[in-house]
């Protein structure tokens, strides 16, 4: 590969070709675009240093995907202590309307995603969109596995209450 | 409809596992200057490596050769101490000879004065015994050749016994300068020799000197730690003399007179 002789044309095509994804998935863990920009470009840099690790097990874009999520944590640690924020516990099992979640697009929910507080957005993010167990996220979070658990009940309550009122502004625009 | 906690997971996996968005163009910017301030870091890790170990060499070496040299000087002041404890007897030594030389021509003057009173007093002595064999004379009237000639071997004899007084006198003046020299003479043949002898001797003639001398200094300030430390002093310096500067460092430590406690106490 290129891109392991360390040449700059070829690392700028391999950035070309993952940056918008890998930008994409950065913006989950951040409050915003600036943030998601540091990390992805801190993630970026990581990738062109670890490139001579990657063995060609699994996919490439699996492999730079760990490496952009480990960075975005890695931010969130330098920049955000491992505070838990008490947030008011919403109603659990408050009906939502399946048909109006439909209406909601990618952008909106990633709105939903940013508001939440960094250690909830990192848990969410890592259990129900990255995909990793409890048990790895607390070794990753390095928290326990209750923490990882209880913070991913409470980002879902949060999430959950938010889409409720956007169920509640819908209907009062549909009506 | 209740939506369960799986159903939101999925709801936001759906939408956002694949969300792409193109970030701004000056990231890649950010990214290619990051990579080449690390490169150049990388090229300057390893001569920065190489610095920090040849740095932390020369300081361990001018640390250790400051180690040496101090205990070499240290040795070297013990040594001048012990020049200095050896001159300084042998300067007494000389002093006392001097006096002694002094006080020998000074004996001789007296044994001069002694000499010449003897005359003297066998001057006075004849003039009385003259007298005494004047009158004798007069007394006896006898013929004054036989009295005369007697009187002469009667006033020699008393000037041999006043001369021999004088002389043990002197003698015992003698004795009494010389006693007090003689010690002297035998600390400077005994400063004189480690001198002349192998260093351990110097070594172990300086830790007897200093042994000798230095208890009081220490039992003056503490006892157990004192001993504890002349104790490993002891044994530390018989074996080996590297371990004489570490315990000179106690010593240092403990005591500060020395010179090469200023050095420890540097160190420390």
């Amino acid at each position: 590969m290129r891109c392991r002789s360390g040449e700059r044309k070829a690392q700028e095509m391999l950035y070309k070709q993952f940056a918008s994804k890998m930008f994409g998935a950065c913006l989950r863990y951040a409050v915003d675009k600036t943030e998601a920009e540091d990390m992805l470009q801190n993630g970026f840099i990581k990738v062109f240093q670890k490139i001579n690790d990657y063995r060609g097990e699994g996919s490439f874009e699996g492999w730079i995907r760990r490496i952009m999520v480990h960075s975005s944590i890695e931010y969130y640690r330098k920049h955000h202590k491992m505070m838990v924020v008490e947030l008011e516990e919403s109603g659990h099992d408050t009906p939502v309307n399946a048909v109006a979640t439909q209406n909601l697009d990618s952008k909106y929910l990633l709105q939903l995603i940013q508001q939440l507080s960094p250690g909830y957005r990192m848990i969410f993010n890592l259990y129900a969109i990255e995909g990793y167990s409890h048990k790895e996220i607390a070794e990753i979070v390095g928290i326990t596995e209750g923490a990882s658990k209880s913070q991913l009940s409470r980002a879902r309550a949060i999430l959950k209450e938010k889409i409720i009122k956007l169920e509640g502004a819908n209907y009062e625009y549909a009506g | 409809m209740n939506m369960q906690d799986k159903e939101i997971d999925e709801l936001f996996s759906g939408q956002l596992a694949n969300f792409e968005m193109q970030p701004s163009p000056s990231v890649w910017n950010k990214v290619a200057a990051g990579l080449d301030n690390k490169r150049s870091k990388k090229h300057i890790g390893p001569l920065l490596a190489i610095a920090a170990s040849v740095l932390a060499l020369l300081t361990a070496g001018v640390l250790f050769l400051n180690k040496k040299t101090d205990t070499g000087k240290a040795g070297q002041h013990n040594n001048i101490a012990v020049i200095r404890k050896g001159t300084e007897p042998t300067t007494m030594a000389q002093n006392n000879e001097q006096a002694v030389k002094q006080s020998a021509p000074a004996i001789q003057q007296h044994m001069a004065t002694a000499v010449s009173s003897a005359p003297v007093i066998a001057k006075a002595a004849s003039p009385t015994k003259s007298g005494l064999i004047k009158q004798p004379k007069s007394v006896v009237s006898s013929p004054s050749a036989t009295p005369q000639v007697t009187t002469q071997p009667v006033s020699v004899d008393e000037q041999e016994q006043q001369q021999q007084v004088l002389a043990a006198s002197v003698v015992q003046r003698k004795t009494d300068v010389s006693k007090p020299v003689v010690p002297d003479i035998t600390l400077n043949t005994a400063a004189a020799q480690p001198e002349q002898t192998d260093n351990t001797s110097v070594v172990s003639t300086t830790t007897q000197v200093s042994n000798t001398i230095k208890p009081k200094k220490r039992g003056i300030r503490s006892f157990g730690d004192m001993v504890n430390a002349v104790v490993a002093k002891v044994d530390k310096r018989t074996n080996k003399v590297i371990e004489f500067s570490n315990t000179d460092d106690d010593e240092s430590t403990i005591t500060g007179l020395n010179l090469g406690i200023v050095k420890i106490k540097k160190e420390k």
